[in-house]
């Protein structure tokens, strides 16, 4: 036995299509694995490097900080490098508008905050100077090297005393300053050499060493009282919520593994299938089971190993090979390899286990060989001692007796699939929602002011700050707000006490001031082009037109929600408990008019229009928040106060403009309201989305595949089976049209059973997220288990949008069935038509 | 008795294309009396099997017809085709097929049951009875030995009354005695039942236990011997 068992492995390996297929197999599993690994690795460097390159790739900085705490940041035990920049002074322009800082970097910020040159150099002297680009436009001078640069600077900000300097032009720097996250600090736009002038302020940038990248926040203690922390956490995102990328690595490899391994367990058995009658025979020879394990695993030791190695070579090779291809296109600006070892060796650690436990399945086969036996009896010896007898009515449900093992496969991977459609899907149309909800709620390219919801505005925009952003370069629209304080109000009807109590209790507990009057109110004063959007959500009303006339007002009367002793306001997004009772006013009327006090003179307003509650699509950037606002166009409300005091500004920019420019001109604009910049938001976040789709066709299609490739084998291992006893009763009578009906039958109820039991783990998944909002909710009140999850049940019902869902739903089960019933058409009814009693 | 119930009439079977077609069948014609006793008889590849499932109406014919009944079986679309041979031809195969998750009297009852109808059961326990299957009725096939499970096929075949019993080497699988003792029970059938049957054997002696031999060669019938010249 032991020679010609040496002799029989090797031509084992060449006679049977069993291990060719087990290696490809393998090799393809090890391919798709390394280079799903190695992919969301480097995807997910190449986007940091691409944001480090933005946003610099410091960690963490101090603004404004002396020389004791730079000295205590720079020698911490975390930080790897610090990079200092100093504030000298600020340019001014011409109108003596602040418009960059101007100051000194040195090497080390140079180079974690990747601020380059775009030609020349930095000042190597007193007398030189090196300017970011967006900025040598504003001033008026051209890119020239060599070219004297006449610079006002205002040194101290408090004297205002400005100064002019001349230098020469040395370096063009590339645009950094208004990308970076900098607290509202100026940062250095006008390079000059160190000592030039006295420094006024100092920043400190630093870079942390690998480990301790968590724990920047150590760094808080170490800061003066009256600087300024900043993460920057547009460069790393392990400082902000997003997480993705792991997410869809560890769902791309849990679905290579596993459907590897199954497919690896099929071919195993299959193959078992095929040569159980010769093992047996040997066994009837004279073989031990050891014998025939070791002869059945030493033709599959050498294409097993060989194919994973060169899966493994490959695997990581072949993505090489793509980067290096894909470094030399000129749009691959930060374009990062990334071999993580541990993600790696993970990997394959995981995969030589996967495998090892699908070789063990071959083992137990091989174990249950007999020793004798006729195999047309065997595999006819399954025990169905069942059940209720059969009449003319349950004769599908019984032979489905037999199916029942093949069904649970079938739902399973149909469950399988289905989930990993609906989960990537779901999360690409939640990318999608947001994205929506991002363009809905914030239309405008640049906002000023951040929505104050509860509060009185803080600080406000003049009426010149405004003209100067409409006269921008590259404006084409604004729209403002007004808002003023809270003052008190009478209106002229009867109005609800009640109501107006609870108001009043509301505004003591979000504003901290109880008012004496029967109402309060801010006046908010919008432009005409606001109007639409607040027309549409008037319940009752005495508007027309396209604007508000002057002295009408609508008036903002929220619904409340009472729960336990707190009022939440309905419309806002942290109202989830409608667990107490509605209060609305609804004794004060349209027509009726308030009278206000403002600085001791009154002001006689009619009530055009009440809103109680705003439209779903509402723009949250619109939403006055505050109870009892009352909103007016700009004429009403210059005539009770005299001016508008801009607490909100929305800003159009003009698609024909260079955009970059525009953002720069209005980051010079001094406004006491922070500007943010809502197009490069968009922009991110349509990033964002189309990288979501990606992914989610990506994990669908080769979920998709994988499960059919699985099925497939499946039903391969069974089909010897299943023909013949699909053959058997056509034979006997059976029309094709009932056979045909049968497996239909089966395969819908597997697919509806497997897609339902997928939706069912998609509607857990999200109560859970929406439990976690729920418990995210600051004034949420925790009242117990119960009404958390009928909370979190409630919201999940609500944010859900089924009308996806459905589709999903119906997507999955249509697909699944169309594979199902070809391969029922093409093969199981055709090859029973086909195969006769011979 | 000699009301013809089957009539093969120049039936020809071929595989494959245009350049290299291989003839199953070729010009076959014969008939078949109500309540006979047929075999065909010929050595491997010679086109028996193929002719049973011809007139069987599992296999279509290249050419020429099948009359069973008076009915011409491929003139029917597939699916009256089916019902024409579920209710008036029955099947007895070398390898059984017997279906495993039934019992024995499922089994037998199954070609009503895929008719819609409900069995006879004083018929089937008639046929069970006579050919020695009534203890083993709640049995599944697994639990019996060849003989019995070909027994079982046989009832199977002749529980729904089928016009033609269509048999193909049912003894192949069976050693000597429990071929001689299958015959024995196709032969009481076709006594007691008036079951006209037709066999295909590549024994001769089993043959000859026949009331007519039809012998096949290369897709043609050589000889067609009955009666006495038997």
């Amino acid at each position: 036995m032991n020679g010609s068992r040496c002799s029989y492995a090797p031509r084992h390996f060449r006679l049977h299509t069993g291990n060719k297929s087990v290696a490809v197999i393998l090799f393809a599993i090890y391919l798709l694995s390394l280079s799903t690994v190695i992919y969301t690795d480097s995807y997910e460097a190449t986007l940091e490097q691409q944001r480090k390159l933005t946003y610099g790739a410091w960690h963490a900085a101090v603004y404004d900080v002396d020389e004791d705490s730079w000295e205590a940041i720079s020698s911490h035990a975390t930080v790897a490098t610090a990079g200092r920049m100093e504030i000298v002074g600020y340019a001014v322009d011409k109108e003596g508008g602040l418009i960059g800082g101007v100051g000194y970097i040195d090497e080390s910020l140079a180079e974690i905050g990747n601020i380059s040159l775009l030609d020349g150099h930095f000042p190597a002297a007193s007398d030189e100077i090196a300017v970011e680009a967006s900025f040598l436009t504003r001033l008026g001078y051209s890119y020239e090297l060599g070219q004297t640069i006449s610079l006002p600077i205002v040194q101290d900000v408090v004297d205002g005393e400005v100064k002019n300097y001349e230098f020469t032009l040395t370096g063009v720097v590339k645009n950094y300053s208004t990308l970076w996250k900098s607290n509202n600090y100026w940062l250095t736009s006008f390079f000059l050499e160190q000592n030039t002038l006295p420094v006024q302020q100092q920043y400190i940038f630093v870079e942390l060493l690998p480990q301790y990248v968590e724990y920047a926040d150590s760094l808080i203690q170490l800061c003066p009282d009256d600087s300024s922390f900043v993460k920057n956490d547009f460069t790393y995102l392990q400082y902000s919520d997003q997480n993705a990328p792991q997410m869809d690595r560890a769902m791309l490899q849990t679905i290579i593994i596993l459907a590897g391994c199954v497919a690896v367990v099929i071919l195993i058995n299959n193959e078992l299938n095929k040569r159980k009658e010769s093992f047996i025979s040997m066994r009837m020879l004279g073989a031990t089971r050891g014998q025939i394990i070791k002869l059945f695993f030493q033709g599959k030791a050498v294409p097993v190993l060989a194919s994973s190695l060169i899966g493994i070579l490959c695997g990581l090779g072949l993505p090489y090979l793509l980067y290096l291809l894909l470094r030399t296109r000129s749009d691959a600006a930060g374009l990062c390899f990334a071999l993580n070892a541990r993600h790696i060796t993970r990997t394959v650690a995981l995969l030589a286990a996967g495998i090892t436990v699908a070789f063990g399945f071959g083992l137990i086969r091989l174990f249950q060989i007999p020793l004798r036996g006729k195999p047309q009896l065997q595999v006819a010896s399954g025990n169905f001692h069942r059940r209720r007898r059969l009449n003319e009515k349950n004769l599908f449900s019984i032979l489905n007796l037999a199916h029942f093992k093949s069904s649970i496969l079938s739902t399973a991977l149909t469950f399988a699939t289905a989930l990993f459609v609906f989960i990537s899907a779901y999360q690409a149309w939640s990318a999608y929602e947001e994205y929506d909800f991002f363009c809905r709620n914030y239309p405008s390219d640049y906002s000023y002011g951040t929505l104050t919801i509860l509060y009185p505005p803080t600080s406000a925009m003049s009426e010149d700050t405004l003209n100067e952003i409409k006269t921008a370069y590259g404006v084409k629209t604004v729209q403002a707000y007004s808002i003023s304080d809270y003052y008190g109000a009478v209106p002229s009807g009867d109005y609800d006490t009640e109501y107006a109590e609870m108001v009043r209790e509301f505004l003591a507990n979000t504003v901290g001031a109880r008012f004496d009057a029967p109402m309060y109110a801010p006046v908010i004063g919008i432009s005409d082009d606001l109007y639409p959007f607040f027309a549409e959500s008037v319940d009752t009303q005495l508007l027309s037109g396209d604007s508000l006339e002057t002295g009408d007002v609508i008036l903002y009367l929220p619904d409340f929600f009472v729960v336990d002793n707190n009022l939440i306001n309905v419309d806002l997004a942290s109202a989830t408990q409608e667990s107490g009772t509605i209060l609305s006013d609804s004794k004060i009327a349209v027509g009726d008019t308030l009278t206000i006090d403002v600085n001791g003179e009154s002001h006689r307003l009619r009530i055009a229009g009440i809103i109680h509650a705003f439209d779903d699509d509402f723009p949250t950037m619109f939403h006055p928040g505050r109870p009892n606002s009352l909103i007016c166009n700009m004429e009403t409300y210059r005539a009770i106060f005299g001016a508008c005091q801009y607490g909100y500004v929305l800003v159009y920019g003009d698609d024909a403009a260079i955009q970059y420019q525009t953002d720069v001109e209005l980051s010079k604009i001094s406004s006491p309201l922070p500007l943010s910049n809502r197009r490069v938001e968009r922009m991110e976040q349509r990033q964002r989305l189309g990288m979501r789709v990606f992914l989610a066709l990506i994990l669908s299609v080769s979920g998709f595949l994988m499960a059919m490739l699985v099925r497939f084998g499946l039903y391969s291992a069974m089909e010897k089976e299943n023909l013949a006893r699909y053959r058997a009763l056509y034979q006997l009578g059976m029309s094709r049209k009932d056979l045909w009906r049968w497996l239909t039958r089966n395969a819908t109820a597997d697919t509806l059973t497997g897609s339902t039991m997928a939706l069912f783990v998609l509607m857990c998944w999200r109560y859970m997220q929406e439990r976690d909002q729920v418990r995210s909710f600051a004034n949420y009140v925790f009242s117990g288990a119960w009404s958390l999850f009928r909370d979190a049940i409630e919201r999940c019902v609500a944010y859900t949008d089924w009308f996806f869902v459905l589709c999903m739903f119906f997507f999955v089960v249509a697909i699944n069935l169309i594979v199902l019933i070809s391969y029922n058409r093409r093969y199981a009814l055709q090859e029973a038509n086909f195969y006769n009693c011979t | 008795m000699n009301d013809t119930i089957l009539s093969v009439s120049k039936l020809t079977k071929a595989y494959g294309h245009q350049t290299s077609k291989t003839y199953a069948l070729s010009n076959v014609s014969f008939s078949v009396s109500e309540g006979s006793f047929t075999a065909i008889i010929g050595r491997s590849g010679s086109g028996k099997s193929t002719l049973l499932n011809t007139i069987g109406g599992l296999e279509a014919p290249s050419g020429g017809n099948v009359i069973v009944k008076g009915q011409d079986l491929y003139a029917m679309p597939d699916s009256a085709r089916t019902a024409f041979r579920r209710r008036n031809i029955g099947y007895v195969f070398q390898f059984f097929n017997l279906i495993p998750e039934l019992t024995v009297y499922e089994n037998i009852c199954l070609p009503s049951y895929l008719d819609r109808k409900r069995p006879d059961r004083n018929f089937t326990d008639q046929v069970m009875e006579k050919l020695g299957l009534i203890s083993m009725q709640e049995k599944y096939p697994a639990e019996l030995s060849g003989g019995e499970q070909q027994r079982t096929a046989v009832a199977r075949a002749l529980a729904h009354k089928p016009a033609i019993l269509l048999a193909d080497e049912p003894t192949g699988n069976l050693d000597r005695r429990n071929g001689d003792e299958l015959m024995a029970l196709l032969h009481f059938s076709h006594r007691f039942f008036r079951q006209t049957i037709l066999l295909v054997t590549h024994d001769l002696e089993i043959a000859r236990s026949a009331g007519r031999i039809i012998t096949l060669e290369d897709g043609h019938i050589l000889s067609d011997v009955g009666g006495d010249d038997l």
